[in-house]
């Protein structure tokens, strides 16, 4: 009465499929055979040694490193700062965003929206415009009798690489940011506020702290798209250095068909983005598990 | 002293006026309470207070001290809010010690006086938990007490049992009442919920469209309703309309169109005045027809018959047709009950029995 039967039962050790599992296949193949498939590829020949057909080894990753470690540097660099840079705007304006709530706000909040929608391509022909020597920004500032024409501001380097990237990266992360914001409720901030707390300290203490995982999100999100930009680096900075992997992964494969070097690059770039990408996915997982607990 | 005082206060929204030149005040430690139903203004009066709203017209002073453009961190005010709105990455110690850090409390101080109020709250035990890890009573107590570890002048609860269960809800009641006893801050309280202001208020303010109704101790705006509305929104009141036939002093007579007369009690009432009586359940005893009364002060004996009985648990809440009124009763089931058309008689004692003017209540400022 009332016995289990034991050919419901696994049996100790032995394999049983979770029944869902026909229903992932579709989703799951298409991952392997669109990323996972062309990953591996791409891992596997960077440890390919072009001298011997069929031969492994870590050549590809010793020129690299000797030909492009100052641009690896670089990269890294710029992606952290970047991001770095990108998501403390992005979150000065999200919090201006959440707080102040009139038609201005509105109004910008609209605009804002704009460049998420410019491909990386546009951007970088823009910026090559607007950054130029006389290009729009110098002669602006030379109307304002800052900057003398006959030594104009020179754009074209770190600084306008991360001036292009706020601006197409930072409405992006307002939008992630900012939907985090709205979904706090305003007694958290009143409370904070009746219990003496200035506007500072409410953002501080209070918003960014309960918006962290939208924060998080967005700057991995953010990283993870400046690591893979081309387009950008290759028109602001080009063939100068330092420049980024991306432009010398192109550089490898257009002028040389060396896909050896070119992929041990990729996997650097992997490298950099995939602590991350575990850190994102580690929290997103812990908040899921925090909120069935609930 | 933290005498609250609210001097012709006005807020509108557009065109539509939540407060009309409100006058209010609490004395130095009473409990006020503000009740009426959606939208009579209870919660905008709250928030002008807190400081989250800024009122188009008239001043807030809290001491004597004028606080109306005075921004909310600087009022001195505690706040609890209907969603307890703990911060959920603190823990249980750090949400209490959050405004004694804002105010540059010592380490020392903040420890000694967070485990007083936590004490106080019998949540010792729960310092180093995240608000998501207690009960939802827990957490109001919480709330509680992120307000009174900052000593405020004044405590604001904005309808903190709202989202409570019912038998938790009737706890925290009495809880509330004696936290406020034993601390003596003046509180000012709202809520829809008019047994929670029965029980832990020294005086309600009845409001509606922005205006006072009647404000006074519990027991008198029961008993002495002001007008009609505020009959009607306390307790169950089935309303009997009638003309003012006689006026003596307090007691007042009036015939129905029927011809059956009420005496009760009311005010500002003349001859040939359009009034109700106002019929409490609780207020009206059945009995059988030419039984003696009970009390011998009955002033209202009428016929009825009983169309529905209910039993619900420990009363018997009976609907009964006078003439073509139709009035509800409550007894206690330990009496007689009775079943569906059985005819009764009812008696109802003047001094219970509260005659309103027949008016609609418009909102008048009392």
């Amino acid at each position: 009465m009332g016995a289990v039967s034991s050919a419901a039962l696994p049996r100790r050790g032995e394999l049983r499929l979770p029944p869902y599992l026909p229903l992932l296949f579709p989703a799951v193949a298409f991952m392997l055979a669109m990323y996972g498939w062309p990953f591996l590829s791409s891992f596997y020949q960077s440890f390919s040694v072009a001298a011997r057909e069929g031969a492994l080894g870590l050549d590809n990753y010793a020129k690299a490193w000797e030909l492009y470690r100052k641009d690896i540097a670089f990269t890294f660099a710029a992606t952290i700062l970047n991001t770095f840079l990108a998501g403390v705007v992005a979150v000065l304006f999200s919090v201006y965003f959440r707080l102040r709530q009139n038609r201005v706000s509105a109004i910008l909040a609209a605009l804002f929206k704009l460049p998420i929608f410019i491909p990386f391509v546009v951007v970088s022909q823009m910026m090559t415009s607007f950054l130029a020597p006389h290009g729009l920004l110098n002669i602006a500032l030379a109307q304002l009798g800052l900057v003398d024409l006959e030594r104009p501001l020179q754009l074209f380097n770190f600084a306008g690489l991360s001036f292009g990237f706020a601006w197409k990266q930072v409405p992006f992360a307002v939008l992630i940011i900012h939907g985090g914001f709205q979904m706090i409720d305003n007694s958290y901030i009143e409370a904070a506020r009746s219990s003496g707390a200035g506007m500072l300290k409410v953002i501080l203490r209070v918003l960014v702290p309960m918006n962290k995982s939208s924060i998080v999100a967005a700057l991995v999100l953010v990283y993870s798209s400046i690591v893979g930009t081309f387009t950008l680096p290759y028109m602001i900075i080009g063939g100068k250095t330092p420049t980024t992997i991306t432009v010398d992964i192109a550089h490898r494969v257009n002028y040389f068909r060396d896909f050896g070097v070119a992929n041990a690059l990729g996997v650097c770039s992997y490298v950099m983005v995939i602590f991350t990408a575990a850190y994102y996915l580690k929290s997103r997982i812990r908040e899921a598990r925090q909120e069935a607990a609930r | 002293m933290s005498e609250l005082v609210l001097k012709d206060l006005e807020i509108r929204y557009g065109k539509v006026t939540a407060l009309d030149r409100l006058n209010l005040s609490i004395k130095d430690g009473e409990l006020v309470t503000l009740l009426g139903p959606s939208g009579c203004g209870k919660t905008t009066t709250l928030r002008a207070v807190s400081g989250f709203l800024a009122p188009q017209g008239g001043d807030i002073f809290i001491g004597g001290r004028r606080i109306t453009d005075i921004p909310p961190e600087k009022r001195g005010i505690g706040l609890v809010f209907q969603n307890y709105a703990l911060w959920p990455h603190m823990t249980v110690f750090k949400n209490l010690a959050f405004g004694l850090e804002m105010r540059k409390i010592p380490a020392e101080e903040i420890k000694r006086r967070v485990a007083a109020v936590l004490a106080s709250v019998q949540l010792s035990e729960y310092a180093d938990r995240l608000p998501r890890q207690l009960s939802g009573g827990q957490q109001q107590r919480i709330a509680l007490a992120r307000a009174i570890v900052l000593e405020p002048d004044i405590l604001l609860l904005d309808e903190p049992l709202s989202n409570l269960d019912a038998l938790l809800r009737e706890q925290m009641r009495f809880e509330i009442a004696a936290i406020h006893d034993r601390l003596g801050i003046t509180t000012m309280y709202v809520t829809h919920d008019q047994t929670e202001a029965m029980v832990i208020s020294d005086r309600i303010v009845i409001m509606r469209k922005g205006l006072v109704m009647q404000d006074g101790p519990p027991e008198e705006i029961y008993r002495r309703p002001a007008n009609k509305f505020v009959a009607g929104f306390m307790g169950t009141t089935s309303f009997v309309p009638g003309a003012v036939v006689g006026v003596e002093g307090e007691r007042c007579e009036i015939e129905t169109a029927e011809g059956l007369r009420l005496v009760g009690l009311g005010s500002g009432l003349k001859l040939g005045d359009r009034a109700c009586a106002a019929v409490r359940p609780e207020a009206v005893l059945l009995g059988k027809r030419g039984a003696e009364e009970p009390e011998g002060r009955g002033a209202n004996r009428f016929e009825a018959v009983v169309q529905r009985s209910n039993f619900t648990g420990e009363l018997v809440d009976y609907q009964l047709k006078v003439g073509s009124c139709f009035l509800r009763a409550k007894e206690p089931e330990t009496r007689k009950v009775h079943g569906c058309g059985e005819r009764v008689e009812l008696r109802i004692s003047a001094e219970r029995l509260p005659i309103v003017a027949d008016a609609d209540a418009e909102p008048r400022a009392v």
